[in-house]
């Protein structure tokens, strides 16, 4: 090689390191312009490389771009799939996973498993302004402004990581374990402040308000705070009890009519009137003096009757946005207007118009006491909620976002609701489905949390479990009895997964926990455990595929992890992590409280009973617009009949032949509206005579074949040895003991 | 993940990290579009300050004293004032003090490269081709000698040589001019 290209190779290797200068100069004798060569021999490769990395970075900025697109849209399913997985659980604890919380940003900590597992949320917000923020999963941030240590009011990044349902919970390889005790939850969470990368703190007395929407609101919940170990699990720590303060809203947006009223002005056409308009219609039916009033029509009878009730002026005194920031102005005393107005007692008013200062469970026991027994059980209710009172004050626009927010979460759910992938969780109540055919919202309750120096929350099941078992929880190695069993299990591909990827649960049957197990050298260890108590998962995760094994008993064995669509590994998670006690969640909760349960028989008819007073202000929709509508048009008609109870025969009588009649058939003959089977009970014929005496035996079931298709029959029969003799008799047709219609008929 | 976690990756050459930075680009593109750059010029802007910061990085003597978002920042600025200066247009984007350090770093930069991509572009095409083949996508020699059809790979590493001191000729007579 000539010389001259001899000195551009070792300048390369110089260059690329291969050699130091002083090895170039060595080999390089004449250097006086060596600098000089090596400058621009550099500069020119510079050129290329330089060229290249633009070209390359343009690449990936152009894939970039793609990729964001896709990640839109896979974003808005994502969003959908979140929703129905967290509406599931509902039963809210939350926590943090804080690695990086911003509370302690200086303390450096080993980084959660979880944290890599779980997607994060973000959302930009201005420090200098009130924000709420409305997660994926339907949670709600209020965050007030300059709620965080930064000296620039410019806008933050707030960071949130959510596990709500039991896929997310396993996914995010969270567990549910405080020390040796096992905690029962209902999710988790996890939120960091940051600006310009920088991790922020909280302010002093500076605190952020959360909202999780739960059906299931159980007393002893906690708020743990997580401390990340050194294997990246997560140990739940230092307990704080939840505050229940109240939800603001801004007086004017809340509704205290009475139910009727609006329901009035709908059947007017006017219910999208101003308020100002309304209120000086409702104001004005002040002075009612009448009782009881009867009107007669062609073939329809009406009966009213006014009971006593809540004096329209009393509303109008607070009804106004003097009273913003007060517990009126929240939306948990707006829930309890209609119990309010049902009793029609203006002392029951008067005690949460004069006790503002006051938590607003203690107003609810004194309506409690002086409540009249028919009414005393829906302030037991809402006295068991124990909600406090309003945490701070909070401006217009705050509370406009608040509603706002609350409105978007419980629409979410109710998407759920309408769902055909009804949760495990919601028990057997929904999977009646009453809720669903009578297309009542599933109410929105609301577990609330205040966050300042705390993030978790969760509650101790051994407190909990006391009453079926003893200690169950202590996994210690004390209480031990002959039940009691170790077990060791061989994962035969566990191996394939990245370190830490690949983990066991074990899942109580009785209770909402997740207890984590490293499974390593494909060996899982379970110890001291009684296996009938237990169901276990193993999950491994690779990239975005997740793998599973659900063995059907807790024993020595060898067993092998497959690979789950998305959709397959939900839907077997749901089913293995849904405990027996959420199965049978909501109702009978409360009613061990309320005693109201007290015959399993009647329990659906009983649950009905207690959904009207909980859900007073919704049980009003209990006929949906094309129920009423069916109604309204005389759908329904009577027949009298001659019937045999003995040989079962029905012979159709005309009215005229009065003394046969021993039994009364009202139809629904409607074509356009389709009862299903289970309905015809729940409708009810009452035949009255003119003075008021019934003339019916209880209702009776009628087999199906008398009734004609698509109508639906409800039939009476006549007490003991009853005839209807001559005159005119009123049938009421009640829905749900509602009376729904009245009809005259006369015999000749 | 935290800035200093992104540049301890972005020195291992990590993907992934590279891939971040583009999360710097959507306000500086907004920031060089309100004073007239049009789409295609904040994305060259764009890439040519991304090059001087991997560049940056990989000297272990460079200590990043600004955040990375600050550092893109001012050399865009710089790079763009640049440009449109070529370009004879009148520009005012007022560089800020602490964005001083940053800018000449690039200053000192620009002028070699200019004059280097001169240089190079100069050279005639398979000349290029044949460089970036050894240089840019790491061909060898052998591979090299079967794409451009030299007889052997010594051929191959000759020619080669003879393109590079080409360039460099003509880049040492561009700078002494400069």
């Amino acid at each position: 090689m000539r010389r001259d290209l001899e000195i551009l190779a070792q300048i390369d290797d110089f260059l690329d390191g291969k050699i130091t200068k002083e090895e170039l100069q060595n080999v390089i004798e004449n250097n006086e312009d060596l600098d000089l060569q090596i400058e621009s021999q550099e500069a020119i490769r510079n050129v290329m490389q330089k060229e290249a990395f633009i070209i390359q970075s343009k690449d990936a900025l152009s894939k970039l771009k793609l990729l964001s697109v896709i990640k839109t849209v896979i974003f808005c399913i994502v969003l959908f799939g979140a929703i129905t997985t967290s509406i599931l659980l509902l039963s809210s604890n939350e926590k943090a996973s804080e690695s990086n919380a911003p509370i302690l940003p200086k303390e450096k900590k080993p980084s959660a498993i979880a944290d890599q597992l779980i997607n994060t949320q973000f959302f930009k917000i201005n420090n200098s302004r009130d924000t709420v923020i409305t997660t994926q999963s339907g949670m709600i941030l209020s965050i007030p402004q300059h709620t965080f240590e930064t000296s620039m009011d410019k806008q933050c990044m707030i960071e949130i990581k959510e596990a709500i349902s039991p896929t997310d919970i396993i996914k995010g390889g969270l567990n549910t374990m405080a020390g040796p005790t096992l905690l029962e939850t209902g999710g988790m969470f996890k939120i960091s402040a940051f600006q310009d990368d920088k991790e922020l703190a909280l302010n002093n007395g500076k605190s952020i308000e959360f909202m999780v929407p739960t059906t299931n609101k159980t007393p002893g919940m906690r708020l743990y705070k997580g401390s990340v170990q050194a294997n990246g699990d997560i140990n739940w720590k230092s307990p704080k009890k939840l505050t229940n303060p109240l939800t603001p809203s801004d007086i004017n947006s809340l509704n205290f009519y009475p139910n009727k009223f609006e329901k009035y002005l709908l059947k007017k056409g006017l219910s999208k009137k101003s308020k100002k308009w309304k209120d000086s219609l409702y104001y004005d039916v002040t002075n009612l003096t009448v009782e009881e009033k009867t009107f007669i029509g062609q073939d329809t009878t009406l009966v009213y009757k006014f009971k006593s009730c809540i004096n329209p002026n009393l509303i109008k005194t607070f009804w106004n946005k003097k009273f913003n920031n007060t517990l009126l102005a929240t939306l948990e005393f707006e829930k309890r207007m209609p119990a309010i107005h049902k009793s029609g007692d203006n002392r029951i008013l008067n005690l949460y118009t004069n006790n503002l200062e006051k938590n607003l469970f203690e107003i609810d026991s004194m309506a409690w006491k002086i409540a009249s027994q028919k009414h005393k059980k829906s302030f037991y209710y809402f006295m068991q909620l124990r909600e406090q009172s309003l945490s701070n004050s909070k401006s217009k626009r705050t509370l406009a976002l608040l509603k706002k927010a609350i409105k978007s979460s419980q629409k979410k759910r109710n998407k759920i609701t309408s769902s055909t992938n009804l949760s495990y969780y919601r028990g057997r109540l929904m999977q009646n489905d009453i809720f669903r055919w009578m297309n009542i919202d599933i109410p929105l309750a609301i577990r609330k949390a205040i966050i300042a120096a705390e993030k978790s929350r969760y509650k101790e099941l051994k407190e909990n479990l006391r009453e079926t078992e003893n200690n169950t929880a202590d996994i210690s190695g004390n209480n031990l009895t002959d039940e009691h069993q170790s077990f060791n299990l061989k994962i035969k591909n566990a191996e394939k997964f990245e370190s830490k990827k690949c983990f066991a649960y074990l899942l109580r049957k009785d209770a909402h926990s997740f207890e984590k197990i490293p499974i390593k050298n494909n060996q899982l260890h379970i110890k001291n455990r009684k296996p009938n108590d237990y169901r276990l998962a193993i999950v491994g995760f690779e990239k975005d595929k997740s793998w599973l094994c659900i063995p059907e008993k807790i024993e020595n064995q060898n067993l092998e992890l497959f690979l789950e669509t998305e959709e397959s590994f939900t839907k077997k998670i749901e089913k293995v992590a849904s405990s027996k006690r959420f199965l049978n969640t909501l109702l009978q909760d409360i009613s061990k409280k309320s005693k109201f349960l007290e015959s399993k028989k009647e329990e659906e008819s009983k649950r009905l009973e207690l959904a009207k007073f909980l859900y007073s202000s919704k049980i009003d929709t209990l006929f949906n617009e094309p129920d009423i509508f069916a109604f309204k048009q005389n759908r329904f008609t009577v027949q009298t009949f001659d019937y045999d109870p003995n040989k079962l025969v029905v012979k159709y009588l005309p009215t005229q032949k009065v003394d046969s009649i021993n039994c009364v058939k009202a139809f629904l003959n409607s074509d356009k509206y389709e009862f299903n089977g289970k309905t015809t009970q729940n409708f009810k014929i009452e035949i009255l005579s003119q003075s008021g005496k019934n003339m019916l035996k209880s209702h009776f079931e009628e087999p199906n074949k008398y009734s004609w298709p698509k109508n639906l029959l409800i039939s009476s029969e006549l007490r003991r040895g009853k005839k209807l003799s001559k005159g005119t008799y009123i049938v009421k047709l009640f829905y749900y003991s509602q009376l729904v219609s009245v009809k005259t008929f006369e015999v000749l | 993940m935290k800035e200093t976690q992104l540049i301890e990756k972005l020195k291992e050459n990590n993907e992934q990290a590279f891939k971040l930075l583009y999360k710097y680009f959507p306000k500086i593109r907004s920031y060089l579009l309100k004073f007239g750059a049009s789409k295609q010029e904040t994305e060259d802007v764009y890439h040519e300050a991304l090059y001087v910061l991997i560049n940056k990085l990989k000297d272990p003597d460079f200590v990043l004293t600004s955040s990375v978002n600050t550092f893109l920042f001012s050399i865009c600025k710089y790079k763009y004032t640049r440009l449109n200066r070529n370009k004879q247009k009148e520009i005012d984007i007022e560089i800020e003090a602490h964005e001083k350090e940053n800018i000449e770093a690039a200053v000192q930069e620009d002028k070699k490269y200019y004059a280097a991509q001169n240089a190079f572009q100069q050279l005639e095409e398979s000349c290029k081709k044949l460089l970036k083949a050894f240089y840019v996508e790491g061909k060898r020699m052998k591979q090299i000698a079967i794409e451009f059809g030299f007889s052997s790979d010594k051929v191959a590493k000759t020619q080669k040589y003879r393109c590079l001191e080409a360039a460099k000729k003509n880049y040492q007579q561009k700078n002494v001019t400069l």
